[in-house]
C-alpha cells in the first residue's frame, strides 16, 4: 500500500472515509479505491475477459464514482452504490463490443491447484481432466462468453464472487427471484459447455 | 442444488485465480491519481478563464464600467425631438463659407467647361 495511507486508519469505515472525500479530502477516496479496486477489477473481468477493458473501465468507474460522490445519499452502502455504477457501465459497454473484442486473459495464481475443483479433477481418471491450466482456462471462458450478459452478471458475482442474492438484486436492481432464476438458467447452459470436466 | 450443478459452480469458482500482476493495483492507483490531477488541472484553468483570479476580475470590471460610461453617453446625447425644442442644447451644424462646384447640394451652380 502508498506510503499515503501512513496515518490513514486501515479500520476506517466506508461512511467516514465516504464523507470525508464529500468534503474534499483525496486521500479518504484513494483509500476507497485501494478497498474496491480489486473486487471491481475482477467483476469487469470476468464479464469482458479482457484485461486491458477491465483497466480501463475500472478506472471509469472510479472518475465516475469520483464526480457522482457528492449526489451519493448514503442510501445504500458504497459498496452496492460503486457496484452498481459498475455493473452498468460494463454492461453498456458490453452492449456497443458486442462481438468484436478478444480475450485477453490474466494469468492464473498458483493456488488455483490447491482448489478443491482442482485437486478433483486431477486425480479424475478420465485423461482430459489432466488437461492443462491454460485449457482449462480458455474452456471456463467460452463458457462464460456463452452466456447473456444479465447471466454473466449473476454467475461473476454469486459463482466467482460470493456475493450474496439479496445484495446482488440490489445492485443489479432486479428481485431476487429474478437473481435466482438467472443463476438456475446460467448453471444449466454451463453444464453444457463444461461436461467434459464433470463426473 | 443438484450435483451437476454444484460441480459447475466449483469449476466456474476457479476463475478466481485468474489475478492481474504482482504490483498490479498499486499502479492502479497512481494511475487513478495522474488521472484525477490532470483532469482538476483542465477543470482549475477552464474555471479561471471563466470566473477569473484577482487579474482577470479587474479587467472585467474595467470593461464593464467602460461599457456603461459608453451607454450613458449615447443615451444622453441630444439627438432626440426634446433636443430640437431647447435651441441651447442644439448640436453645432458646420456651413461652408464658399460655393462648392459639382456639389451635389447645389445641382444648380453654373458649370464652366474650359475650352482649349
Amino acid at each position: 500500500m502508498s506510503s499515503e495511507f501512513e496515518n490513514e486508519s486501515p479500520t476506517d469505515a466506508d461512511e467516514v472515509l465516504v464523507s470525508r472525500a464529500q468534503s474534499g479530502d483525496t486521500l479518504a477516496f484513494d483509500q476507497l479505491v485501494v478497498r474496491y479496486s480489486p473486487r471491481l477489477y475482477g467483476m469487469i473481468y470476468h464479464m469482458t475477459s479482457n484485461k486491458e477493458d477491465a483497466n480501463d473501465l475500472t478506472q471509469d468507474v472510479f472518475a465516475k464514482a469520483y464526480r457522482s460522490l457528492n449526489r451519493f445519499r448514503g442510501r445504500s452502502s458504497f459498496y452496492t452504490w460503486i457496484y452498481a455504477i459498475g455493473t452498468n457501465m460494463t454492461l453498456n459497454f458490453l452492449k456497443k463490443r458486442n462481438r468484436r473484442a478478444a480475450w485477453s486473459l490474466d494469468n492464473l495464481d498458483s493456488g488455483i491447484q490447491n482448489d478443491e475443483a482442482m485437486v478433483d479433477l486431477a486425480h479424475a481418471a478420465n485423461p482430459r481432466h489432466q488437461s492443462d491450466l491454460n485449457e482449462l482456462q480458455k474452456k471456463l471462458n467460452e463458457a462464460m462468453q456463452s452466456l447473456s450478459n444479465a447471466h454473466r452478471a449473476v454467475v461473476t458475482m454469486f459463482d466467482i464472487q460470493g456475493i450474496p442474492h439479496a445484495e446482488i438484486s440490489k445492485i443489479l436492481k432486479v428481485s431476487e427471484g429474478t437473481v435466482r432464476s438467472r443463476l438456475f438458467y446460467a448453471h444449466r447452459q454451463l453444464q453444457g459447455h463444461l461436461e467434459e470436466f464433470i463426473k | 442444488m443438484n450435483e451437476p450443478e454444484k460441480q459447475v459452480q466449483k469449476l466456474i469458482r476457479l476463475k478466481r485465480f485468474e489475478e492481474p500482476r504482482d504490483g498490479y493495483f498499486e499502479d492502479f492507483l497512481k494511475e487513478f491519481q495522474s488521472r484525477r490531477n490532470e483532469r482538476e488541472t483542465s477543470k482549475g484553468f477552464l474555471n479561471s478563464r471563466v470566473s477569473g483570479g484577482a487579474g482577470n476580475r479587474k479587467w472585467f470590471i474595467g470593461a464593464g464600467m467602460a461599457y456603461a460610461a459608453l451607454l450613458a453617453v449615447v443615451l444622453m446625447w441630444p439627438n432626440g425631438p426634446e433636443a430640437k425644442q431647447d435651441a441651447s442644447r442644439q448640436p453645432i451644424i458646420f456651413e461652408p463659407k464658399q460655393p462648392v462646384r459639382n456639389s451635389v447640394t447645389s445641382p444648380k451652380a453654373p458649370v464652366s467647361i474650359p475650352r482649349p
